[in-house]
């Protein structure tokens, strides 16, 4: 598997996410906690990369920037170049929609959807039709190897299950980036390395750049490159080649 | 001769993507240069080739390899299609079949458009066309939006008679009221003088709290699903969406509350009255039916604006906070 993951050749070398001295404040009371204090990383499209770092560090924070569901308080993202601040709520909404799929440690299903359904509402919004819809939704809950439960709400699957649902619903319009805030966080041993293997797939063979915020371990032997964050800082980025004994080391 | 026409359409839809994939590779100078005030959808697939051959500024440029790895993509896709079309038997998809004897998977089903919509980054290239273009793009049509409601409501029905309740009460009253005033006319019993005023402004009273009732319970049901207001958002939703599907639903529930307050009131006064006074039905029956449409009208449009605020109120939180929110 090491060798199959190692160095990857990057169609071109091409950004796909940057940040540029990325700071996030938040205010809390008279307190003003400073969740990040100038990040700036550089994802080339195609790579798996992991976010990781202590609890309180910043991950999820940059996930937030990165996605664009929170605006930064200095700094810049971009987005195949893009500077996000610059993009109206339309703009925004279209690359939430069609650009970025977005994966969460609590799964976030619409509870009183079904799995299909939960997989078929970004296409809603993209403006496909319901037979598109359909199709599409079953290819992708087939893809994950759920074909058999469309029709159950999220409340009658396990956890496992949920997150196959979730990732199946964050491919529904083709997205350039994944972005996973500890999608194993709340799975056991077993279910979590199928996601993981799930989303490792998704990346070698579809092309598709994976950004995971994650505490597991299990999780370094598929990236590209870690991006260890401490106190809202970059602490240090490692590629596959640098970790190799270094994760066994870990491991025990 | 649809075989054909097929083709052709399939061979253009190559073309554009081969355009888009030699230009993905290209920071913004390069394109700019590039392009030189040229629109891309003007220039053909071969001009754009010749003039990245041309292009010797652009070192970091590997065309030769971004046209290979298209190609490949392309034959890679359109072998997949033509799979999926062949598969489309009545036993209906099977994608691990369609992955096994393509050798190809999931990098094909990832481009494969279903949509013939191009869907291409907001990009550099972005001018006012492709702005314009990406408002058609995010939708959430009406029909869909009563659909998402209406199973909404239904599939949280406990939850929703208590909502309902203030309503269905203030409309019963309404209707109560009406009911007595129209048996007693009927009956030819003389009404006080200023009692139809203070009538009036005693259901205005009852609506009003009704409202106030409903807005607060809208509220609470607001605030519980803020993560999955964020949830929306993520997947692309709009601020206005999210208004929308939350006056839809309070819509549906006003109108529930109208229907069944209303006809309560009706039929429960119109009973109490001929116990005590001697009227005709046929007298009444058209009056009643004024009362249950107005009933019904007043308990949706009533329960509509009681939602604005809550519902405006939460789709305008960032979707992060809402997805952080615990309740
Ligand atoms: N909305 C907020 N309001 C106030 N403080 C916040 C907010 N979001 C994050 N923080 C603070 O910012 C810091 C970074 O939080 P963040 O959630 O990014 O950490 P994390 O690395 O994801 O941690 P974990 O691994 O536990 O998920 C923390 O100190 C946290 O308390
Ligand atoms: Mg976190």
């Amino acid at each position: 598997m090491a060798d199959s993951n190692g160095a990857k050749e990057h169609l071109n070398e091409e950004y796909i996410v940057r940040t540029k001295d990325l700071t996030k404040h938040f205010q809390m009371g008279d307190e003003v906690v400073q969740a990040l204090k100038g990040v700036s990383v550089d994802v080339f499209r195609g790579e798996y990369i992991s976010l990781m770092g202590p609890s309180g560090s910043g991950k999820s924070t940059l996930f937030n920037m990165i996605g664009g569901l929170d605006k930064p308080t200095e700094g810049t993202v971009f987005i195949d170049e893009v500077d996000m601040a610059q993009l109206d709520a339309y703009e925004l909404a279209w690359l939430r929609c069609r650009k970025i799929g977005y994966i969460f440690q609590t799964f976030n299903l619409i509870p009183v959807m079904t799995a299909l359904e939960n997989v078929t509402l970004p296409m809603v919004f993209a403006g496909m039709t319901s037979d598109e819809q359909m199709e599409r939704g079953r290819l992708l809950m087939d893809t994950v190897g759920l074909g058999h439960r469309l029709n159950n709400k999220p409340g009658e699957l396990s956890g496992g299950q949920q997150q196959r649902v979730a990732i199946a619903r964050s491919l529904a319009n083709s997205p350039s980036i994944i972005l996973a805030d500890e999608p194993t966080g709340n799975l056991d041993l077993k279910t979590g390395k199928e996601i993981i293997e799930l989303l490792r797939r998704l990346n070698q063979e579809s092309g598709v750049t994976v950004i995971s915020a994650t505490h597991d371990l299990k999780m370094v032997d598929v990236s590209d490159r870690i991006i260890w964050i401490r106190d809202g800082l970059i602490d240090r980025v490692q590629t596959r080649s640098e970790l190799g004994d270094q994760i066994t080391e870990m491991e025990h | 001769m649809a075989d054909e026409s097929k083709h052709d359409e399939q061979a253009a839809a190559q073309t554009e993507q081969a355009k888009e994939a030699l230009l993905i590779g290209l920071t913004a100078e390069q394109r700019a240069a590039l392009l030189q005030g040229d629109r891309v959808d003007a220039l053909s697939e071969a001009e754009i080739r010749a003039r990245l051959a041309g292009n010797d500024s652009g070192d970091t440029l590997e065309h030769e390899d971004l046209v290979a790895g298209m190609a490949h993509e392309l034959t890679a896709q359109s072998q997949v299609i033509d799979l999926l079309s062949e598969q489309r038997e009545p036993e209906g998809l099977n994608i691990a079949k369609v992955l096994d004897s393509a050798t190809i998977d999931l990098r094909a089903l990832m481009s494969m458009r279903i949509s013939d919509r191009t869907v291409d980054c907001i990009g550099p290239l972005a001018d006012e066309a492709r702005r314009s273009r990406i408002r058609d793009e995010i939708s959430l049509p009406t029909s869909k939006a009563i659909e998402m409601s209406v199973k909404s409501v239904r599939v949280r029905l406990g939850r929703v008679v208590i909502t309902a309740s203030s309503i269905f009460l203030g409309i019963a009253f309404f209707a109560s009221v009406r009911t007595t005033a129209l048996c007693l006319r009927a009956a030819g019993e003389a009404t006080e003088a200023g009692e139809g005023a203070r009538l009036t402004w005693l259901i205005i009273m009852a609506l009003l709290v009704s409202v106030v009732g409903i807005c607060n319970a809208m509220l609470m049901a607001v605030t519980e699903r803020f993560r999955e207001i964020g949830t929306m958002k993520c997947l692309g939703a709009l601020d206005h969406f999210i208004v929308k599907l939350f006056l839809i639903e309070s819509g549906v529930l006003g109108l529930l509350a109208g229907v069944t307050g209303s006809l309560s009131g009706v039929v429960v006064m119109y009973l109490v009255n001929s116990l005590r006074y001697t009227f005709h039905l046929t007298d009444v029956i058209a009056g009643f039916g004024g009362i249950l449409v107005q009933g019904i009208l007043l308990g949706s449009i009533l329960s509509v604006l009681a939602a604005i605020l809550p519902a405006s109120q939460a789709a305008k939180m960032p979707a992060a906070a809402a997805l952080r929110s615990t309740v």
